[in-house]
């Protein structure tokens, strides 16, 4: 008898925990589509309306006064007895 | 009217000008390290230090240190040198990221002679193996534009491989593929008659090796790089020093990463045009400066089956000012 009921008892347990599972998937998988849908239309708007916002990042005063220098000379020169003549002829032919 | 070409690079800055006996290169390791002294005791004597370095003092008083005596300074304290730039744009991380990239880029090439005077910049493409909000190449640009034009220059950005194939491929018509393996990027241009086909990067170059090999062998950044740079081991061979040894791998893994993600990208493009004759690939960059780098990377090409016939893969005559000499060329036709 407590075999019997404690597999009942194990079965509903398993059933209900499997229900409330699947309910939780189905109301996700609600919210996700709502979501999407929701995207899709504001995108579709978008696109109607052909407004964008510009949310490119903004250049802002990049100062470099408060910085003392304290050396003669930065870098390294090297000198190359090379000319570009010739590649930057060819190109603008290219180019035409 | 004088004019530059300039390639900003996560490692080297280097600005390029014709002059009467040739073309003049100016380079400098885009580098830099921060020492905030906590009494005026302190001040004293690291100014006395750094006697002979190249740093600048800031208002707040710390002392920042500049290019390869930075690299120095961060190994005697055995820490890594920051760097105003992180994977080919201005850096998210630093905070002081632009007011040094600025100063550094005002320095290496001064004022302009003229208002207006025409600079062209390298900017790097988009990469194919990242999808990050702080990765903004826009912003980059924007940047750099903007210290640049304070400077009184009219600068115009270009893509950093098409500058390469303007700088290698004259002799081939200008068709072909440019690679440019820098520090924090590799960034690829097809070429066909002078025309940028198609380009983009990975983000994955000698800054990854660095930090691998740094985390592999628990020595800092800094320490991996100097020894990077000092040679000493081939690509994909074995080493008896560690650092070295763990250099050697992470090149060949690099390298084969590179070589299938290029594949992968030129495989089934279809706005490729057909090109009738096999193409010539140069490849350029600091990383690209290692022993075997080259015979690995056509190695790696044909086992991942790169779906262009090559002609062949040549490094370029001078790898570290190649993208500056082509940004110059760029700067004559723009």
């Amino acid at each position: 008898m407590n075999i019997s009921n404690d597999a009942l008892f194990l079965s509903i347990f398993f059933i209900t925990f499997y229900l409330g599972f699947l309910s939780d998937r189905l109301i996700n998988m609600n919210i996700n589509e709502q979501n999407a849908q929701s995207l899709k239309r504001k995108k579709e708007a978008q696109i109607q309306s052909g407004i964008d916002i510009d949310d490119n990042k903004l250049v802002i005063n990049i100062k470099t006064d408060g910085l003392e220098k304290k050396y003669n000379e930065l870098g390294e020169k090297a000198l190359s007895l090379d000319t570009i003549t010739s590649s930057v002829d060819k190109l603008k032919n290219l180019k035409r | 009217m004088a004019i530059i070409g300039l390639d900003v690079g996560t490692s080297f800055i280097v600005s390029s000008k014709e002059t009467e006996n040739g073309i003049e290169y100016k380079d400098f390791r885009d580098a830099f390290y921060v020492i905030k002294p906590s009494t005026p005791v302190a001040t004293k004597m690291i100014e006395k230090g750094l006697a002979g370095k190249t740093f600048i003092k800031d208002v707040d008083g710390s002392f920042i240190i500049l290019g390869k005596d930075a690299i120095e300074k961060a190994i005697e304290r055995n820490d890594t040198a920051k760097r105003p730039m992180y994977k080919g744009v201005v850096s998210a991380k630093e905070t002081q990221a632009k007011k040094i990239l600025a100063f550094i880029l005002k320095e290496v090439v001064g004022k302009a002679s003229e208002p207006g005077e025409k600079l062209v910049f390298c900017i790097p493409a988009q990469p194919i193996d990242q999808e990050d909000d702080e990765f903004d190449i826009g912003y980059h640009e924007d940047v750099v534009k903007s210290i640049l034009a304070e400077c009184g220059y009219d600068a115009r950005s270009i893509n950093e491989a098409e500058a390469l194939c303007y700088a290698e491929l004259e002799n081939d018509d200008y068709t072909g593929i440019g690679i440019s393996c820098g520090s924090g990027m590799t960034n690829v241009c097809i070429m066909l008659n002078g025309e940028a086909v198609a380009t983009f990067a990975t983000t994955k170059s000698g800054d990854w090796i660095d930090r691998m090999t740094a985390v592999a062998t628990g020595e800092s950044d800094s320490v991996v790089q100097v020894e990077k740079e000092g040679g000493g081991f081939k690509v994909g061979e074995p080493n008896d020093n560690p650092v070295l040894s763990a250099l050697s791998s992470y090149y060949e893994r690099l390298i084969d990463y590179t070589t299938k993600q290029l594949t992968f990208a030129l495989t089934n493009n279809k706005s490729l045009p057909k090109f009738k004759d096999p193409l010539k690939i140069v490849v350029a960059g600091g990383t690209s400066k290692a022993e075997g780098y080259i015979e690995v990377f056509t190695k790696k090409l044909v086992e991942n089956n790169f779906p262009i016939t090559i002609k062949e893969v040549v490094h370029s005559a001078d790898p570290l000012h190649a993208v500056s000499r082509g940004c110059l060329i760029a700067a004559k036709i723009l």
